[in-house]
């Protein structure tokens, strides 16, 4: 089933770049055959053979069972578990100079639903801070007392920091396996915003112990808690399309990963005995530490013969995702890095052929934006090199040669074009009317229009974020280091200085484009439009798509709604009331703001709907 | 590196950070001789160990 997934997934890409490269020939060549032509036709045919990849794993996905009665969901979050295994699991949270109260919360709601369900003597939780900046370091320490003073009387709550943060955060979990390791059989691996459901990591520690081969189990964590317009998008997308994208990806993965860092379960053994990083000769950004670690950690499990498994069905797994177009691009440049980086790791020794596969394909996504880029330049100035009248008699003595329009072909290819993009997307809702997914997103009518309005904003965020990725890549081929920056968890609004400052040479590329198209080729001014336009207006649309206003409006809209904000699982309440009460200065008691299910029609409201404060 | 424990004097701090060494040897990763995915790109990778 494995190997049919892949060979299928692999044909449906070839076969969509033979069409687009066909197609585009015709189109190219009907007016005479030049180098540009050829450039072009390449580009269009890697470009096209890379978006129908991501569409075969979404149409992968669409026939993947999907399971809604998944643990997350299904359990009760207070019902005992009993006895459900002998292992010890720590939940490492590693953080990086984050604001410690919002972390902090996610920690104590965590603790919180474990003891609910009667597993808090299985798990111990470990805070790794390698937090370099005094005054953060400073708020831990305060808030950690307050943490443990209120929730760490069942859990064990443990804290560490390090000084110096050798191998970042993948030395941050390694340094503590080579100092506490030894006392846990699992590691449950977490992110700063990282939030589970107790019966989601009891389910995990179950599949560890009935799977002795299973080296590492990825979930699916779902977005939550975006205020902004941008930040919505990102959320309703990684809600409401990612589980059919992961399905596929489950199903060409099979034993060999994904590993994306977080919200996963690892073998503490396997663990410690196959993913010792090196650093890699030379300086950054090729050289050094490893950045994206856990592509490699996936890939270095499954050569030591390790599963590694991603899926998607698990509910009750939780991440917070970028509120603003900057804080986006600031995460995308580092995992740009980390991805190039793989180039001098495709061919390391003993690697499963599908991980080199998949870090081909992470190196791919980043070369994607700069080939569209010379895509767009090659067409904008092929027009120039075209020669200004026709030639009817191309070859002397022999018969007359006509231009032929290829107006159709064209419009074929665009359509293509369009369709691949976009067609994944309409076919997740069409699935969702016959299996009752649309439901908790409200209703098949919302979620269709959900995706258009979605599909609208991506088509107007893509040519920003095509600049941006095109930098980067350029940046980190010609040696410059991003560095590792601290991701800001926190919805911040970008004034308009900050975003011009920021974006203001993309606005020029926006400008140059269409002035360019049209003195070059005015009859296709049209077609540059929806490029050049958003990157003209880049500096305002990142402003305007950051603010809470523009989150709130959508949301009052009905737009971009998800399950967990019509209908929160109990971690989340539970941790928004903690955060709130913290934030307030005020006690959290627990057994008023926590009462058993089966008090549920008396409980009090704890959802702060949805964060839109 | 700095271990700071701030869990001293309360139920859960008297266990402290358990100490269980185990051991993560360093991974083979690279080939001698790389084999990058594009000229431009082994270019860089070299310019840039120098």
């Amino acid at each position: 089933m494995l190997f049919i997934s892949r060979v299928l997934s692999i044909a449906y890409a070839a076969l969509i770049a033979f069409a687009a490269t066909r197609l585009s020939a015709q189109v190219f060549f009907a007016d005479g055959q030049d180098f540009l032509d050829y450039v072009r036709i390449v580009l269009l045919g890697i470009s096209a053979a890379w978006i129908a990849w991501g569409g075969a794993l979404a149409i992968g996905g669409l026939f993947a069972s999907a399971n809604p009665d998944d643990a997350g969901h299904n359990q009760s979050p207070d019902e005992p578990v009993g006895e459900f295994t002998h292992s010890k699991t720590a939940i490492l949270v590693p953080i990086y100079n984050e604001e410690p109260s919002k972390t902090f919360s996610h920690v104590a709601a965590m603790t919180h639903s474990l003891r609910l369900i009667g597993a808090s003597d299985k798990f111990d939780f470990a805070i790794l801070s390698d937090t370099n900046r005094d005054d953060v370091a400073a708020l831990e320490e305060e808030w950690l007392d307050r943490l443990v003073e209120e929730w760490g009387e069942h859990s064990p709550i443990y804290y560490r920091r390090r000084e110096d943060n050798i191998g970042k955060k993948a030395g941050n979990i390694e340094d503590f396996i080579r100092t506490s390791g030894g006392g846990y059989d699992y590691l449950v691996i977490l992110d700063a915003d990282s939030l589970m459901e107790g019966n989601t990591l009891v389910e995990m520690v179950r599949r560890m112990d009935a799977d002795p081969k299973l080296g590492l189990f990825q979930t699916l964590p779902k977005i939550i808690h975006a205020r902004t317009w941008f930040g919505r998008a990102i959320q309703f997308a990684a809600n409401y399309f990612s589980p059919s994208f992961a399905r596929g990806l489950a199903a060409t993965q099979g034993y060999e990963g994904p590993f994306w860092g977080h919200n996963a379960i690892v073998r503490t053994r396997a663990f410690a005995e196959s993913c010792g990083l090196p650093a890699l000769k030379g300086n950054p950004p090729f050289g050094g530490h490893i950045l994206s670690h856990d592509y490699v950690e996936a890939a270095l499990l499954a050569r030591a013969g390790w599963r590694v498994i991603l899926d998607p069905e698990l509910g009750g797994s939780f991440e917070e995702g970028p509120e603003n177009i900057i804080d986006f691009a600031k995460r995308d440049r580092r995992w740009c890095q980390g991805n190039l980086q793989h180039t001098r790791l495709v061919g390391g020794p003993g690697l499963k052929g599908w991980s080199r596969f998949t870090f081909m394909q992470g190196i791919m996504a980043y070369l994607a934006s700069p080939l569209w880029a010379l895509f767009i330049i090659a067409s904008v100035i092929a027009p120039a090199f075209l020669e200004k009248t026709t030639n009817y008699f191309p070859i002397p003595g022999q018969r007359p040669v006509f231009p032929v329009s290829a107006e159709t072909q064209a419009l074929t290819l665009i359509v293509g074009v369009l369709v691949l993009l976009i067609g994944p997307k309409f076919l997740i809702v069409m699935r969702g009317l016959f299996t009752g997914e649309n439901r908790p997103f409200g209703g098949t009518l919302v979620s269709f229009l959900a995706t258009f309005i979605e599909i609208l904003w991506t088509s107007v965020f893509a040519p920003i974020m095509l600049m941006f990725q095109t930098r980067a890549f350029l940046q980190i081929v010609t040696g410059s280091d991003g560095g590792w920056p601290a991701t800001n968890r926190e919805a911040n609004a970008v004034s308009v200085g900050e975003a011009f400052a920021a974006s203001w040479w993309i606005s020029i590329f926006g400008a140059v484009l269409l002035i360019a198209s049209y003195s070059l080729a005015p009859e296709l001014i049209w077609w540059f439009m929806p490029i050049g336009l958003p990157q003209l207006l880049a500096p305002f649309l990142i402003c305007l798509t950051s603010t809470r206003f523009s989150g709130r409006l959508a949301y009052r809209f009905g737009l971009f709604r998800t399950p967990n904000e019509n209908e929160p699982m109990h971690v989340i309440r539970a941790q928004e009331t903690i955060l709130d009460h913290w934030r307030r200065g005020a006690h959290v008691s627990k057994t008023t703001l926590f009462p058993k299910s089966s008090d549920k029609a008396q409980a009090p409201d704890l959802t702060v709907s949805p964060s839109m404060d | 590196m700095k271990n700071v424990n701030s869990n001293q004097g309360r139920k859960v701090a008297a266990m402290g950070l358990p100490r269980a060494p185990l051991a993560m040897p360093v991974q083979t990763l690279e080939r001698r001789a790389q084999k990058g995915l594009s000229l431009s790109l082994r270019l860089a990778s070299r310019a840039t160990a120098k």
